[in-house]
Formats: structure tokens, C-alpha cells, sequence
């Protein structure tokens, strides 16, 4: 019931007005699909959401793998190294980012300091910036559960392959890698979800040419106060959402079977 | 989101996030950010102002809302920041809690022709003195201008600055970023057309097309800014040398973090800020009082001596304080080589420019 009140009625609302304003009927949809810059913006917004999720993979695999290697006290220290960012407000660490990357910018001053380049590398306002704060401030979504996930695998199948003659790669890409599936499809499907809806590391670390679907978004409702099509356009993203985690959920259950043998 | 939200050193997004949360309906920032002037008297009435927030709004507490209190007894709730869909869904949903905000003038235009701004009483308030380029309408006064002029960073600029539009758009001869706001209705279009060679009693009705032809020249070397805060920001860290700004925030940028900072008058762009009555206000009489109270010339030579915002009565305007005088763009120095935007062909145009200007970020 306090479910239906805080979050089914605003959601009913939104989709109801994307189809009642300005008119009744599906245009705002329509124009949405028939304008090319925000289908390019969909687009856009789903590949950097890939991108991003694919860096936190590489990224926060190798690093829950250590959590689960060292011993105690390397344990706590490397969760504290991950919840200590989750801590820290969004738009204080987006902010750091844009100190650290602009022209004028630690980056910057260390490269042209060390003789590296004469000019500024330009990493804020472009997708690089975008996607590199985004990587940063979505990792621990990805670490946390990958490593309750490898936490659960028992290091004497590994012992075992080994045993029966396979190479380390082999007994990974056989044993190890399988079994994590599950903590692998639960950190990427929290980071690309969060990634689809996000605004505030975008719009400060990226030019108006990186914007994503929520950036646009704000524009249609606060500035140019059309309600209707912003609606519309947050419908869309909510479909495509839906249809991916549909989607992904689908990939990820054959794995998660291989665990309760 | 376009004026000041956060006073300083604080982010475009901030506001940005504000304007998110007010968007979903959330009303409690409201009475978060009320900041009272609360009444002795017992006789006056009551009345909330939504205005900018920022030094903008410390200014006008100051120059117009204490001494308004005063004089009256009336109690003043000034609510900050101003959202445009906030008010116009205020007045949609009948839950109008502001009774005079201060708008741009496209807003004011438009508002008054759909519907959603009371008409004001020309009765209460003087309908006299107003600069022959700020005109007021059936729903709105003009408060107060700012200019669009072009700023530059005394420090990389030693010799030779941009002189005009045409020169801020050369970047051969003035190489490096250079920051423009990031809206339509800005005065950026009319930066581009004159910078293209467009006479300025020319300028309406504005060819948009050339307008953007023109802007994607130097699309690569322009850096946007969303909020004055923005702006202050990427001139005091020069991230940006050359900067189409707001002379209110140069100014603040200079006093207070000692930019290097100073402006080229020549062909200044200038806009500026109505008062306007959301329809179904509930103070109606103390609305239009403090609409009075506030244009009148003596509270505008008031505001100019805390920022230079630009009076809108004539009277005033020649009498700027003399400390901000050289920032104020309305003194009949600055008017007489400054370039005004034209509200009325703005009010028609905003929505469909709006449009345009996004997906041409976009591109």
C-alpha cells in the first residue's frame, strides 16, 4: 500500500502523461522515434552504460578476487577502500573528477609538468570524462556483490582441476569463472541500471554532445516545460530498462543453477 | 536553473538537483530554503517572493524585502531558487504558494498569453520611468537587467582583447576556449548574427539558422555554462580566458575571488528580469505593493550598490551607484552602445528556439 502511494501512483502519472500531453494519442512517442538526435541520445546512453559496466567488470573482478584471497586484515582494509566512495556524497566525488581532469587540472599539470605534452589532453567534456567518473563512482556496485559471490566458491575446486592436470587459465575459464556468473550478472546488471539513469557525473564531466537520456530529460521538464514529451522520454528509458533486465536476467539464471548442485 | 542557485563555489548541479527533486513534486525544499523577514508589526499582511538565491537575492533582501518590511509590517517569505516548471505547475494544480516571482521576460510574455500570470494593477504600481528597451507588459514589470557582455582575463589578455562579437568569434587572432551560456533565449543567438555581421536594429526576427551556422564555427571551442556560478567558476580557474557572462557575476568573481578580470562594453548584450503574479496568487494587494515598492528608483539605486544590476527606470539607471557604475548595463553609457533583447519576439519564439538550441547541443 505506502508502495502503491510513493511510487506505483507518481510512475502512473508519468506514463499517463506522456500520452495525454499535449494530446491524447502517441505522439510524443513518435516524436521521440522520429527525431534523429534522440535516438542517437538512446543510443548513446546505452553504449556508454556498456562501456561502464564493461571497466567496473574488469576493474572490480581482479579486485574481489584479491578480497577474497587475502587474509582478515587485508580483507577489511580493501572493503574499506571500496565503502569509503559509497560514502561520500555523488556530487562531491563528480566534482573532484572535474578538478582532477580539466584543462587546467591536476592531469594536466602533472603531464605538462613532466614534458609529456605541451597542450592540454582535453578529458573533461568529452565521453572519456564521462565515462571514466562514471566507471569510478559505480565500481563498488559492482565489487560488493561480485565479492559476496566469489566469497562462495570453495578454493579446493580450484585445487582440484589443478590436480587433475589443468593449467591455472584452464581451471579459471572451466571452474572458477562459471561459478561466479552469478555475482558477475548481479554487479552488471546494478551498474548498467545505474549507469542508464545517470545525470549528475554526465552533465559535470561531459559536453552537451555526451548527453544522456536523463539529461534531456531535465531540459523537457524544468526548461522547456514540456511535461508530455519529457514523460514520454522517461517512459522510454523505463521500457528499455525493463526489457534489458528481462533480458540479462534471462542470460544470467542458466549459471546460477550450476551453484545449488 | 539559469541564475544563481548556490552562491558560491558550489555546482550548476546542485540547482540541478534541486530543481529534480522540486520537479517530482517534492515541496519540502521550499520551506527548507525560506529565509524570513520575519514582522514586528502586527498590521501588514503577508507575502511570498521567489526569486534567484545567490548574492543576487542577498542584494535584493537587502535593498528591497527589509526595508519593504519595515515600512509596511508586511511579512515576506523569499523562497529561492526560481523554476519555471514549478510555477507554471503551481498555478496548473491550483497550489500557488508564491505571490511574485522574478522571471525572464520570455516567461513573463508567455505566461501572460496562456494564462497562468495575473494581470498587474497599474493602479498601485507606476507604470512611468521605464527604459524605452525594457518595456512592461499587462502581467509583468521589468525589475532590473543584466548584461551579456563579453568578459575577458586581464592576464591573458594584456594587449589586445576582443572588441566585439566578430572578435570573440575569431579564434585565430584570439585563440583558447571560451565560455557562452547554455540557453536559448541567453542573448547567444544575438551574439552569433552580430558577430556574423548582422546590424543590431536588424537582429528581429532573429534567422536562427544563421545564428547556428555561426556558433558551429567555434562549436568546439565553446565551453557552456548553465549556472553564474558555472561562470565564475571557469574564468577563475581559467579553464576559459574569453566568457559571453553575466556582468553581475564578473564583478562577484572579481571582488570576491580576485579574478582578473574586466569587460568590453561595446555591443554588450542585455536582457533582464521581470516581476510577474503567478494566477491565483493569494496575497493579490501585497503583490502589487511590493512589486511597487521594489522598481521604484530609490531601491534600484539601492540594489546597485550591493551588485551591479542594471535599474530598469531611467531615473535610476543614470544614477547607479558610482562603486559598480562601470558593471551596471543600463547607465546611458552602456545602453548606448549595448544591443537589447527582444522580449516580445522571444515571448512567440522561446518554445520552438528552445527546442532548436537542444538538439543542436546534441549535434
Amino acid at each position: 500500500m505506502f508502495l502503491a502511494v510513493v511510487f506505483a501512483y507518481p510512475l502512473y502519472t508519468i506514463i499517463q502523461q506522456s500520452f495525454t500531453q499535449p494530446e491524447l494519442g502517441i505522439g510524443n512517442y513518435e516524436r521521440f522515434f522520429g527525431t534523429d538526435v534522440y535516438v542517437q541520445v538512446l543510443i548513446r546512453t546505452l553504449v556508454t552504460s556498456v562501456l561502464v559496466t564493461v571497466i567496473c567488470l574488469l576493474l572490480g573482478y581482479p579486485y574481489a578476487y584479491l578480497m577474497t584471497r587475502g587474509g582478515p586484515a587485508a580483507r577489511r582494509m580493501l572493503i574499506f577502500f571500496v565503502l569509503v566512495p559509497l560514502w561520500t556524497s555523488l556530487l562531491v566525488r563528480t566534482y573532484a573528477w572535474t578538478v582532477i581532469l580539466q584543462d587546467t587540472g591536476l592531469v594536466n599539470q602533472v603531464l605538462q609538468g613532466l614534458g609529456i605534452t605541451d597542450r592540454p589532453v582535453h578529458l573533461i567534456r568529452t565521453t572519456t570524462g564521462v565515462v571514466i567518473g562514471m566507471s569510478q563512482i559505480l565500481l563498488p556496485f559492482m565489487v560488493l556483490p561480485l565479492y559476496a559471490s566469489l566469497r562462495t566458491i570453495d578454493p579446493s575446486y580450484m585445487r582440484a582441476a589443478a590436480n587433475l592436470g589443468a593449467r591455472p587459465w584452464r581451471a579459471f575459464m572451466r571452474i572458477y569463472l562459471p561459478l561466479s556468473l552469478p555475482g558477475v550478472g548481479a554487479g552488471s546488471l546494478i551498474v548498467f541500471i545505474y549507469a542508464l539513469g545517470f545525470y549528475i557525473t554526465p552533465a559535470l564531466l561531459g559536453s552537451p554532445k555526451d548527453a544522456l537520456l536523463s539529461q534531456i530529460i531535465v531540459t523537457q521538464v524544468s526548461q522547456l516545460l514540456d511535461f508530455g514529451f519529457g514523460s514520454a522520454m522517461a517512459g522510454v528509458l523505463l521500457i528499455v530498462t525493463l526489457v534489458l533486465v528481462a533480458v540479462l536476467a534471462r542470460i544470467v539464471r542458466p549459471a546460477t543453477g550450476s551453484q545449488d548442485r | 536553473m539559469r541564475r544563481a542557485v548556490v552562491t558560491r563555489g558550489g555546482s550548476a548541479l546542485l540547482s540541478a538537483v534541486v530543481i529534480a527533486v522540486a520537479v517530482v513534486g517534492c515541496g519540502g525544499s521550499e520551506e527548507g530554503d525560506t529565509s524570513t523577514a520575519a514582522s514586528g508589526s502586527t498590521s501588514g499582511g503577508q507575502l511570498t517572493f521567489n526569486t534567484w538565491g545567490g548574492a543576487y537575492q542577498e542584494a535584493q533582501m537587502k535593498a528591497i524585502v527589509e526595508p519593504f518590511r519595515q515600512e509596511t509590517g508586511t511579512k515576506v517569505n523569499v523562497t529561492q531558487p526560481i523554476d519555471y516548471a514549478k510555477l507554471k505547475s503551481m498555478v496548473d494544480t491550483g497550489n500557488v504558494v508564491w505571490d511574485v516571482a522574478d522571471v525572464e521576460p520570455y516567461v513573463s510574455r508567455r505566461g501572460c498569453k496562456e494564462g497562468w500570470l495575473e494581470k498587474l494593477d497599474y493602479n498601485v504600481i507606476d507604470p512611468n520611468g521605464f527604459l524605452e528597451t525594457m518595456p512592461k507588459t499587462d502581467c509583468s514589470v521589468p525589475n532590473g537587467a543584466f548584461g551579456l557582455p563579453i568578459a575577458y582575463r586581464t592576464d591573458k589578455w594584456k594587449d589586445a582583447h576582443p572588441r566585439n562579437w566578430a572578435e570573440f568569434f575569431d579564434t585565430k587572432k584570439f585563440p583558447g576556449k571560451r565560455s557562452m551560456p547554455k540557453y536559448a533565449e541567453s542573448g547567444i543567438l544575438e551574439a552569433a548574427l552580430l558577430a556574423d555581421g548582422v546590424k543590431k536594429d536588424a537582429l528581429y526576427p532573429l534567422d536562427a539558422d544563421r545564428a547556428f551556422r555561426k556558433l558551429d564555427t567555434i562549436k568546439k571551442d565553446i565551453v557552456f555554462w548553465e549556472s553564474g556560478d558555472q561562470s565564475e567558476q571557469l574564468m577563475n580557474t581559467g579553464e576559459v580566458t574569453l566568457c559571453a557572462c553575466w556582468a553581475t557575476r564578473m564583478h562577484d568573481t572579481k571582488v570576491n575571488q580576485d579574478t582578473p578580470v574586466a569587460i568590453e562594453w561595446q555591443d554588450a548584450i542585455y536582457g533582464w528580469d521581470d516581476f510577474v503574479v503567478p494566477k491565483g496568487a493569494k496575497n493579490l494587494k501585497a503583490a502589487m505593493e511590493f512589486i511597487n515598492y521594489g522598481t521604484h528608483p530609490d531601491r534600484e539605486i539601492g540594489m546597485t550598490k550591493y551588485t551591479p544590476w542594471g535599474p530598469s527606470r531611467t531615473e535610476a539607471a543614470a544614477n547607479a551607484d558610482p562603486e559598480t557604475r562601470d558593471w551596471v548595463p543600463t547607465t546611458p553609457e552602456h545602453t548606448a552602445i549595448g544591443v537589447p533583447l527582444d522580449y516580445d519576439w522571444w515571448g512567440e519564439n522561446a518554445a520552438k528556439l528552445d527546442e532548436q538550441f537542444a538538439q543542436w547541443l546534441l549535434k
